[in-house]
């Protein structure tokens, strides 16, 4: 093995399993798309409680639905389409060898993936916790509350499974963006110190595939929870 | 194996053009599907025939969804541009994806009208027929067969609800 160990800027060499470098760079990719798989398979549960429970109580969810923003939500599906394409911009230059434009555009993702949560944790939660609609044992009580302020309300029980379905599936989704900021991170780190495992763009675009993943149950969670249809 | 200098990518990378058009039609569809969804919020008079056309609604909402992902994963993920092996995983997620609903068949199947078991009663048994107005005073018009009266846990007397809490009981 020792004649495979990677050296600094090895990228094209080929390693003695594959025919040649386009394979052994399909089978990164495809590694990718496998543990993608997965993740599609995680949460595809949670979109089938989802399509289950809004195709049972389908009037209550339209009416709970109104209480979350369209407009910070519609802010938030931008900032992450901006990100996206801030990290294909960044593969486009990795393949380029481009490292400081590559840099630039890693930035512009952080900076995207920041502000998103941001406006999740410091603008869209904190007015669901204001009003106690966390489905917790007080949660009825403090959805009453809140549907008399309102003047409009749903069934609070099932007001509850909608609220359980947004922290959940939402939650989980942050918390991919926070791992993605994770990895982005060191991904940064290990190109500006030009680290060895950085052999070619191939690091970038796997990160690249896990990021657009992350915006890829975005574009689903919006339409789903923020704009559910009269 | 000696590495092969003539093929230092297995794909090009996507042009800057092709990313940015990309990314505006996203955003084109973005402002598509909210329009679509608010429109029964902003136009009041298109309420009720929206309401009344729900298949399509959702199907447009769930339609311009989808569009949307597969212009991130064609595109911005680059499956267009892939090998057919990477093709085939990108496709073969999404088909086990909606495999998974096919469990789905299970609730359909299941005995309707008396005989649906507690709490998958369909919609219009929360007699909740539309979006209603809980006023000072007012009793709330819910009951529900079978489970849990709206009245239990709602406080009989709405309008003192803050007086009460006021007092720290009940």
């Amino acid at each position: 093995m020792s004649a495979h160990t990677l050296e600094k800027h090895d990228g094209e060499e080929v390693y003695f399993q594959f025919e040649d470098i386009d394979q052994q760079q399909e089978t990164y990719i495809v590694g990718m798309w496998s543990f993608l798989v997965t993740e599609v398979m995680f949460f595809g549960a949670m979109f089938l409680i989802y399509t289950l429970y809004r195709w049972n109580y389908h009037i209550d969810f339209y009416i709970v639905h109104k209480s979350l923003s369209w407009m910070w939500g519609g802010i938030n599906t931008f900032i992450l389409l901006v990100s996206s394409f801030a990290i294909a911009a960044a593969v486009h230059f990795a393949m380029k060898k481009d490292k400081a434009k590559q840099l630039m555009w890693l930035t512009v993702t952080q900076v995207c993936a920041v502000a998103f949560l941001a406006i999740k944790f410091s603008i869209e939660w904190p007015e669901k916790f204001s009003h106690g609609l966390i489905p917790d044992g007080a949660f009825q009580q403090n959805y009453t509350a809140y549907a008399l302020e309102k003047g409009y309300g749903a069934m609070p029980d099932i007001a509850r499974i909608f609220y359980s379905l947004y922290f959940t599936m939402t939650g989980l989704h942050a918390l991919h963006i926070i791992i993605g900021i994770g990895i982005i991170g060191v991904l940064m780190y290990k190109i500006w110190k030009d680290d060895k495992i950085i052999t070619d763009y191939i690091p970038t675009e796997m990160v690249g595939l896990y990021w657009h993943f992350v915006d890829l149950v975005w574009i689903f969670l919006f339409p789903l929870f923020y704009l559910i249809p009269a | 194996m000696s590495s092969n200098g003539s093929h230092s990518h297995s794909h090009e990378p996507i042009p800057m053009s092709k990313l940015v058009s990309n990314m505006i039609i996203l955003a084109i569809l973005m402002v598509l599907t909210i329009v679509a969804g608010m429109l029964p919020t902003w136009v009041p008079s298109l309420y009720e025939p929206l309401k009344n056309a729900w298949f399509i609604t959702n199907t447009v909402a769930v339609g311009i969804a989808c569009w949307k992902a597969y212009l991130v994963v064609s595109v911005f993920m680059g499956v267009r541009y892939s090998t057919k092996l990477v093709k085939f995983y990108a496709i073969g997620g999404f088909v086990w994806f909606l495999m998974l609903f096919l469990i789905l068949f299970d609730y359909i199947a299941r005995p309707q009208g008396g005989d649906v078991a507690v709490g998958w009663e369909p919609a219009a048994a929360t007699a909740l027929q539309g979006s209603y107005t809980v006023k000072e005073g007012e009793e709330p018009p819910v009951v529900l067969p079978g489970r849990v009266r709206y009245g239990d846990y709602l406080n009989p007397e709405p309008h003192k609800v803050k007086h009460k809490e006021g007092e720290g009981g009940h």
